[in-house]
C-alpha cells in the first residue's frame, strides 16, 4: 500500500516533513542494521555459558 | 463540588483530564470514540496495565455530568497522582526509562494495531521508582504504510537530552525547561563532539535527522509523493531507538564530586540519634507524602520510605541521587533539583507546568537534615528568607542546624569572606519560631547539630 505525504500534515502534532523523509530514506539501512546486531546478539548467546541443573540446586 | 481542569490538559482535541474533589478523572471526547473503544476491545491497553506499564482506567462513569457533557463519549477515572515531576528535573535514569517505556508501548502498540500518536516526555510520570505512562489517549489506529508521526518529537524529547548527558554535558538536559517541546535537534547536533557522528545510531537519529529538519523546514507539504514505509521498517526503526538508547550512559564528572563525601562530621552515635529521631517522627506521622529535601544517598528517605506511600527526594547532587536510584526504593521519585533555584511554572500562561513549590506542598512531612547551611551559606540566604521558602511547602518539619563550627560550615566557608555573623543558634530558632511552634528538639552529642520538629503556626 503507498500513502501520500501531504496526507499526514492533518495531525495533532507537527511531524515535521524532514523527520518523516527520514524514516523512508534511512529506513532500509535501519532494518538491516537492526537484522544484522540481532543475528549477532543470537549467535554469541550460543556460546554463552547457561546454568546447568547443578548451578540450579545449589 | 466543582470540576477543575487540569491546567497542562489542552492540547489533545480528543479529551482531557480533570479534577472533581480529590478525585481525578479522564473526559474522552466523540472524536476519539471508535478508537478508544477499539483500543479497550483490543486488550492493549489492559495488557499494558497488566505489566505496569500505563496508568489504569476504570469502567465509564455514570454519574458526573460536565459542562460539556453532549460532546463527551465517556468519563473514566484515573489514579491521582500525589505529586507530578517534569522532564527538566528528572535524573538521567528516569529519562532514559521514560524513553525506553515510551518505545516498548508504541512497539506493543504497533503490533496490535495502533501507534502512539505523540511521544511527548510529560506523557510519562513516576509513581515511585519506575515510570508510568499517564497518557491514556495517546494512541491512534496505525495506518499501513505511514512513518511514525511523532518520530522527530521522541527524538526532541528524548534522544537529544539523553545523548547530551552521554557525551558529557548532563547540565544541558536544563535545556528542557526553555524548549518545553524538545531540545531543537539543530541544536543538540552543534553541541555534540565531532566523534559523535561517527556513531551510526548517533549519526542518524541525530545528525542526519538535524539536517533533513532544517532542509525541509520551509518547504511546502510534499504533494502526490507515494513511498511504502512498511511495518516492519517502523518496528526496525522502535527497535534501534531502544537498542542505542539501553546503550547510553550519564557522565558524571569525578573531579566535581570527588571529595564530596569525604567530609563527615557525624560520629556513630550522633548518626543513630537522628535515625531514632526522624523514624520516631515518621512513625507518628505516616502519611500518604513525605519530601525529604537535600536527601544526598537516602539514608533518611529511606527511613521515611517505610512510613510514607511515597517519599520525594530532592538533591541537586547527580552522583547521590544516582546511588539513591541503585537502590530501587519503589515509593520514592528522586528529583535534581537546586533548591537556591527550583523549577518555576512554565509553559502557556506560566500555567501550563506548575512550580516545583506549587507540585511538592502538600505533603505530611517534611526533612531538611543538614541543609541549612547550603541554603544560608552557599545562597547568601538570610533565615527570614528559608523560613519563607519552608512555611510556603513544610507544615510539618523537621530540620536540622548546623553551627558554624562545624567542618561542613567551615569548608564552605573556606574560600570566602565571612559575611553571616547571624548564622547562630538562636536566631536560627528566632526566624522559625516566628512561624512555627517546636514540637520537639533534639541535640547531637558531638557537636552543636539540633534537630527541632516543627509545626506550623495556623
Amino acid at each position: 500500500m503507498s500513502v501520500r505525504l501531504s496526507d499526514l500534515f492533518i495531525l495533532y502534532i507537527d511531524p515535521g516533513t524532514g523527520s518523516l523523509l527520514l524514516q523512508i530514506l534511512a529506513g532500509s539501512l535501519i532494518a538491516s542494521v537492526v537484522f544484522f546486531k540481532k543475528t549477532w546478539y543470537a549467535f554469541l548467546a550460543l556460546f554463552k555459558r547457561k546454568p546447568s541443573d547443578q548451578d540450579t540446586k545449589e | 463540588m466543582s470540576y477543575q481542569t487540569e491546567p497542562s490538559s489542552f492540547r489533545d482535541p480528543d479529551g482531557y483530564v480533570f479534577f472533581h474533589g480529590a478525585r481525578c478523572y479522564r473526559a474522552i471526547r466523540k472524536s476519539y470514540a471508535t478508537t478508544w473503544e477499539k483500543l479497550m476491545q483490543s486488550g492493549l491497553y489492559h495488557q499494558l496495565v497488566e505489566t505496569g506499564k500505563i496508568i489504569s482506567v476504570s469502567e465509564p462513569v455514570q454519574n458526573l455530568k460536565t459542562e460539556d457533557h453532549d460532546e463527551l463519549h465517556s468519563i473514566v477515572e484515573v489514579p491521582h497522582l500525589p505529586l507530578l515531576s517534569y522532564p527538566p528535573e528528572w535524573t538521567f535514569r528516569q529519562l532514559k526509562e521514560a524513553a525506553l517505556l515510551s518505545l516498548d508501548i508504541q512497539r506493543e502498540s504497533l503490533k496490535a494495531g495502533f501507534s502512539l500518536k505523540d511521544a511527548s516526555a510529560y506523557n510519562v510520570q513516576f509513581n515511585g521508582h519506575k515510570a508510568l505512562f499517564i497518557d491514556s489517549l495517546s494512541f491512534e489506529f496505525y495506518q499501513e504504510g505511514r512513518a511514525w508521526q511523532a518520530y522527530g518529537q521522541f527524538c526532541r524529547h528524548f534522544l537529544a537530552p539523553l545523548l547530551l548527558s552521554h557525551y558529557g554535558f548532563p547540565e544541558l538536559r536544563q535545556l528542557l525547561l526553555i524548549h518545553p517541546d524538545g531540545i531543537p535537534l539543530g541544536l543538540c547536533s552543534r553541541l555534540l563532539p565531532l566523534r559523535s557522528k561517527l556513531n551510526f545510531f548517533v549519526a542518524t537519529h541525530l545528525h542526519l535527522h538535524a539536517s533533513m529538519e532544517a532542509r525541509y523546514a520551509s518547504s511546502k507539504p510534499l504533494k502526490k509523493l507515494n513511498i511504502k514505509f512498511p511495518k516492519s521498517k517502523l518496528l526496525a526503526l522502535v527497535e534501534h531507538l531502544h537498542m542505542g538508547i539501553s546503550g547510553l550512559e550519564e557522565k558524571v564528572s569525578g573531579t566535581v564530586w570527588k571529595d564530596y563525601y569525604k567530609y563527615c562530621s557525624y560520629t556513630d552515635e550522633d548518626t543513630k540519634i537522628k535515625e531514632a529521631f526522624v523514624k520516631e517522627i515518621c512513625l507518628s506521622l505516616k502519611g500518604k507524602l513525605c519530601i525529604d529535601l537535600g536527601a544526598n544517598e537516602g539514608l533518611y528517605t529511606q527511613i521515611a520510605a517505610e512510613h510514607f506511600s511515597l517519599v520525594l527526594a530532592c538533591d541537586a547532587d547527580a552522583l547521590a541521587l544516582k546511588v539513591l536510584e541503585g537502590k530501587k526504593i519503589v515509593n520514592v521519585i528522586c528529583l535534581q533539583t537546586d533548591l537556591g533555584n527550583p523549577l518555576p511554572a512554565y509553559g502557556w500562561n506560566s500555567r501550563e507546568r506548575k512550580s516545583f513549590i506549587e507540585r511538592v506542598k502538600h505533603n505530611d512531612l517534611c526533612l531538611a537534615l543538614a541543609l541549612i547551611h547550603h541554603l544560608c551559606i552557599s545562597n547568601n540566604l538570610p533565615f527570614e528568607k528559608v523560613v519563607e521558602f519552608f512555611k510556603e511547602i513544610a507544615a510539618t518539619l523537621l530540620i536540622e542546624f548546623v553551627p558554624r563550627e562545624d567542618p561542613q560550615v567551615q569548608r564552605l566557608l573556606v574560600s570566602r569572606e565571612d559575611i553571616f555573623p547571624w548564622y547562630n543558634r538562636v536566631n536560627f530558632e528566632k526566624a522559625f519560631l516566628r512561624h512555627y511552634t517546636l514540637v520537639r528538639k533534639s541535640e547531637l552529642k558531638s557537636g552543636e547539630r539540633v534537630l527541632y520538629h516543627f509545626s506550623r503556626n495556623v
